[in-house]
């Protein structure tokens, strides 16, 4: 590592010198084939088994259907997509080139100047190079693992080896598959036995890799008895000129350890944004998942907790805000699988200016799990006439000796409320984003507080013109 | 495309049509072909919770008509028996036949009321559903039609009782019922059969209620089918303006149950409820799915279900409350409670809102658990035997919707038939 | 207790091959009848996880993958060997007599 503060490239050079001259190489076109699968392991330098998974991954990514369920995926082209893009082949984008909605909501927002050309991809460079430092320091003290999935594949082989592709396999949904096939970055993280991170880790300060990457793989693994927190996202829109994000994010929580993660993202109106998030709770275990959709054309996102020890809990608190033209089809899957276990779900949806929230979830109780105890509640505003909202919980009960619970209603703002506001001097506008904002305050107040502000804020903006 | 097997089987089909309702007039004749065109090009439904190909119900040669005794006693002072062998004689009160309420088999309706009659059959119930709806309307067998004039009030209940004879193979009842405006009428109908007969019959029953402006109808039905019924049952209502339909359901016999109850709030004040009590037991598999339609502004709906789920029985409950966009000022909710006896019983249940407008308001609720050990713990302290301390906290769960179940005849009947599945439950 | 009265035929040898597993239905459950070189494996065809047939899962000697979410099952156990699965899937009893196959069901 250079001492002296180094330009973070976004457009680096990866580490092990690939040097664009070197072979006859493929031009990346768009569209997926076998080509560029081998291609996408070969610049990376990848051990073979790595290439093997991918290769076996786009077998069931052409083999599996597309999903009947959930939002509009018909017009979703996989030939116009590029499946990666070489750092060096990453075109430069000029402020100008950046939508004016985009940039106004930077205003709005209040974001620093030098963020949002980071943000927007017009910058190459954002000064976080000796906060970086600071933070690894941290971590590098107490054992903790932090680096993007690549770097992790070449410095971990054996502990990436022994998770990856475990937890969700590549058969799991066609999206996997997907990822399975093309993933590149995310991120790793290992935390050590008995270890509490002191600090929260953050996606934001990963070195060496694209911070929004379309095919994200992360892997976290909380050894017994630690403690952890990731967070990732940001509330400024993300923009992408590429419209499929599919991500797979695979945590495993092992004996008494404690982890959150922490999503809040507001993609561009262009983007298809469908997940996969799953997380095994062992014995005593306990995995939180903050969500927070905002934005995207369709979001297709279910974060799961498999509660598999005794005494594991998982908690899932969510919104969903889906103004014009977005569909959020959101939820979560708990599944018992052990006695004692609770499961816990918030989710808090609004749909606006003609935009739809789905909510679906699972809560699966097992054969065996006596003392098992669920609750889910799904609670929908829908602000004006033109908007919809949908509620379809499933719930399978197989065992007698457990408690499973779900409540939802969706409603408009409560004229009683709005009414008793305007008479303290609030505008209706004002008044309803008040409304707003209660209803999401379960949610917002988990979050960390630089991203708090901005979800506020956000709110703000987005409940403009909101009303009528 | 048909194999010459095929073609065979259809064309003994057609013949068979034609044989069995040779003296129905041809508009109804050519319904039942259309139908039966329908039918043979539908395969057995899918549902996803429920595997019906391995039940093999196609093996069941329900076509073949060959009627059975019926004893004596059963029909009771039921308004009318309904049996694979037909309609019997209908039973009117003098006052009922005073106020020109009509209750008559259907297939005499068809000749002498055509015009009522073609204003409701297969007007409410797409005879495309599936091919349990096709096949009732190509081959309905028995019906019944009844009529209530408006602003007549039809004070006792028309009560039909339905009796599987134990060697039909194959039960396909149809049953319109048609409320002019502001007319009132309950309507109670009871599937039955011999407890002890385990022949496997195939039913497909369809029953359609109109309920025109002002008019308030209430249909119970009790479904006590016999241990080798494989039955598929759909209820379905329209409900007009500042109209109202209560249904009342408990679902405790044979060994599937597909019931389907679907009702459309056309027009504005329109409102509905649905309360179902069901308990499975032995390897019984029961799934229901109460469907309410919001078309219009101010309509109510409430959707309540409680079941007991005991030995190796599985059920699916799937509640779906639909409000579409002009339906203002709309209210739909749904609670359904499953109390779990036993470690191999099953209960899925699947609540959902579909929800296009925003100044309504929806809810629904779920839950599912075991018998309280609190409860059993203090019964049991009070010197209650543990198996009699189960039933008492087993009968609390279900009193409420008890309680609400009508007409009275219905709510007695039912907690009959909760008793003898306490009896028997382990 | 009866038995040898809950053993079933179910199926002939030759018609369950190595990687092609049959569905039997047995008292009216569904079962998926396998085999592994010259071993003879029933399993519910339910898969524990999701509704899915195991029956048209991908076999691999032991290991039958189930086709709709990608979880493992090791046919001999029963137990649950990869995700999505978890909960194990019940086993039946087979034997052979000449060349019938006979499940155990209670």
């Amino acid at each position: 590592m250079a001492t002296t503060p180094k330009k973070l490239e976004l457009h680096d050079e990866y580490e092990y010198g690939f040097n664009d001259g070197d072979v006859g190489v493929l031009k990346f076109q768009r569209g997926l084939t076998r080509e560029v699968v081998e291609e996408i392991s070969r610049i990376k330098q990848e051990p073979a088994w790595m290439r093997d998974f991918r290769l076996h991954a786009l077998d069931v990514f052409l083999k599996k259907p597309m999903p009947t369920w959930g939002g509009d995926l018909s017009h979703l082209d996989f030939d116009d997509i590029f499946y990666y893009v070489r750092p060096s082949e990453r075109q430069g984008r000029t402020w100008d080139e950046v939508p004016a909605s985009i940039k106004d909501t930077f205003e709005r927002l209040g974001i620093p100047e030098a963020e949002r050309k980071f943000l927007a991809g017009v910058s190459a460079q954002y000064d976080s190079e000796v906060v970086y430092h600071n933070i690894h320091r941290e971590l590098a003290d107490q054992g903790v693992l932090f680096c993007d999935t690549d770097t992790a594949l070449r410095e971990y082989p054996d502990l990436v080896r022994e998770y990856f592709g475990t937890i969700i396999p590549p058969e799991d949904n066609k999206f996997a598959a997907l990822n399975s096939a093309v993933w590149s970055g995310g991120s790793f993280v290992y935390i050590p036995k008995g270890v509490h991170c002191r600090i929260p880790l953050q996606a934001y300060f990963r070195i060496n890799s694209e911070k929004m990457g379309q095919f994200e793989r992360t892997l976290i693994i909380a050894d017994e008895d630690s403690f952890g927190h990731y967070v990732e996202g940001c509330t400024a829109p993300v923009y992408n000129s590429e419209s499929l994000h599919s991500a797979v994010v695979e945590i495993l929580v092992k004996e008494s350890a404690q982890m959150r993660y922490t999503t809040v993202q507001n993609w561009a109106p262009n983007v298809y944004n469908l997940v996969t998030k799953r997380a095994v709770a062992q014995k005593n275990a306990t995995m939180e998942w903050v969500d927070g959709n905002i934005g995207s054309k369709l979001t297709m996102k279910y974060p799961s907790v498999y509660l598999v020890g005794e005494g594991a809990r998982g908690m899932v608190l969510s919104i969903a805000v889906a103004g014009k033209d977005q569909h959020q089809d959101t939820g979560s899957k708990m599944y018992h699988y052990a006695p004692n276990t609770t499961s816990t779900i918030l989710s808090k949806s609004i749909s606006k200016h003609g935009g739809k929230t789905t909510y679906r979830g699972l809560v699966h109780m097992a054969k065996g799990v006596e003392g098992a105890k669920s609750n889910v509640k799904c609670d929908t505003l829908i602000l004006d006439q033109q908007s919809t909202s949908d509620t379809i919980p499933y719930t399978e009960v197989l065992d007698s000796r457990v408690q499973m619970e779900h409540e939802a209603t969706v409603t408009k703002v409560s004229e009683e409320q709005l009414f008793y506001l305007m008479s303290r001097g609030l505008s209706e506008e004002e008044a309803t984003r008040m409304v707003v904002m209660g209803f999401i305050e379960p949610f917002t107040r988990e979050l960390p507080m630089e991203f708090a502000v901005e979800m506020n804020r956000l709110i703000k903006f987005e409940m403009e013109g909101a009303i009528g | 495309m048909e194999t010459s097997a095929a073609t065979a089987v259809s064309s003994e089909l057609r013949v068979r049509q034609q044989e069995f309702f040779a003296t129905e007039p041809a508009w109804h004749r050519a319904e039942r072909q259309r139908s039966l065109t329908l039918y043979e090009g539908m395969p057995i439904p899918e549902r996803p919770r429920t595997p019906l190909t391995g039940r093999r119900l196609e093996a069941i040669p329900y076509l073949e008509r060959r009627p059975g005794p019926v004893p004596a006693g059963v029909r009771a002072a039921a308004t009318v028996l309904l049996t694979p062998a037909g309609t019997a004689d209908v039973a009117l009160t003098p006052a009922q036949t005073a106020a020109g309420v009509i209750v008559m088999d259907l297939a005499v309706a068809l000749t002498q009321h055509p015009d009522r009659v073609r204003q409701i059959l297969g007007q409410i119930q797409n005879d495309a559903f599936d091919r349990y709806t096709a096949l009732n309307r190509a081959f309905w067998h028995p019906g019944l039609f009844c009529y209530i004039p408006p602003e007549v009030e039809v004070v006792d209940p028309i009560t039909v009782v339905h009796w599987l004879d134990g060697e039909s193979p194959g039960y396909l009842p149809r049953m319109a019922i048609l409320a002019d405006e502001a007319a009132r009428v309950t309507v109670v109908e009871t599937l039955l059969g011999d407890p002890a007969d385990l022949h496997r019959v195939l039913v497909s029953e369809v029953m359609e209620v109109q309920a025109r402006e002002g008019s308030h109808v209430t249909v119970a039905g009790i479904q006590q089918l016999p241990p080798g019924a494989e039955a598929f049952l759909r209820r379905s209502a329209q409900v007009g303006k500042d109209a109202r339909v209560d249904w009342h359901t408990g679902e405790f016999g044979g060994a599937l149950s597909v019931a389907g109850l679907t009702t459309n709030l056309r027009d504005a004040g329109a409102s509905m409820s649905s309360v179902t009590v069901f308990y499975g037991t032995g390897s019984q598999h029961q799934d229901y799915t109460a469907e309410v339609v919001h078309e219009a502004p101010h309509t109510r709906s409430a959707i309540l279900a409680r079941g007991v789920m005991g030995d190796r029985a599985r059920s699916v409950f799937t509640g779906q409350s639909v409000i579409k966009k002009g339906a203002v000022g709309s209210d739909a909710r749904q609670k359904e409670q499953t109390l779990m006896l036993s470690d191999q019983a099953r209960a899925d249940a699947i609540p959902s809102l579909q929800i296009d407008d925003n100044d309504v308001f929806a809810a629904h609720s779920a839950s599912a658990g075991p018998v309280d050990p609190t409860m059993l713990y203090y019964l049991e302290s009070r010197g209650l035997e543990p198996e009699e301390a189960r039933r008492v906290v087993i009968r609390g769960f279900l009193e409420p919707v008890l309680a609400s179940l009508a007409p009275a005849s219905v709510q007695e009947r039912v907690r009959e038939l909760v008793e003898t599945k306490l009896g028997g439950e382990s | 207790m009866a038995k040898m009265a809950s053993w079933q035929a179910v199926a002939q040898v030759d018609e369950v091959q190595e990687g092609l597993p049959i569905e039997v239905v047995v008292n009216g459950i569904e079962l998926c009848l396998l085999r592994a070189g010259d071993d003879f494996f029933a399993i519910d065809n339910l898969c524990t996880h999701a509704e899915a047939s195991l029956c048209e899962g991908a076999q691999d000697g032991r290991i039958l993958e189930c086709p709709r979410h990608g979880g493992r099952f090791n046919i001999e156990t029963g137990a649950a060997v990869h995700y999505p699965a978890f909960a194990p899937v019940r086993t039946y009893p087979v034997r052979r007599e000449n060349d019938t196959l006979l499940v155990q069901v209670d």
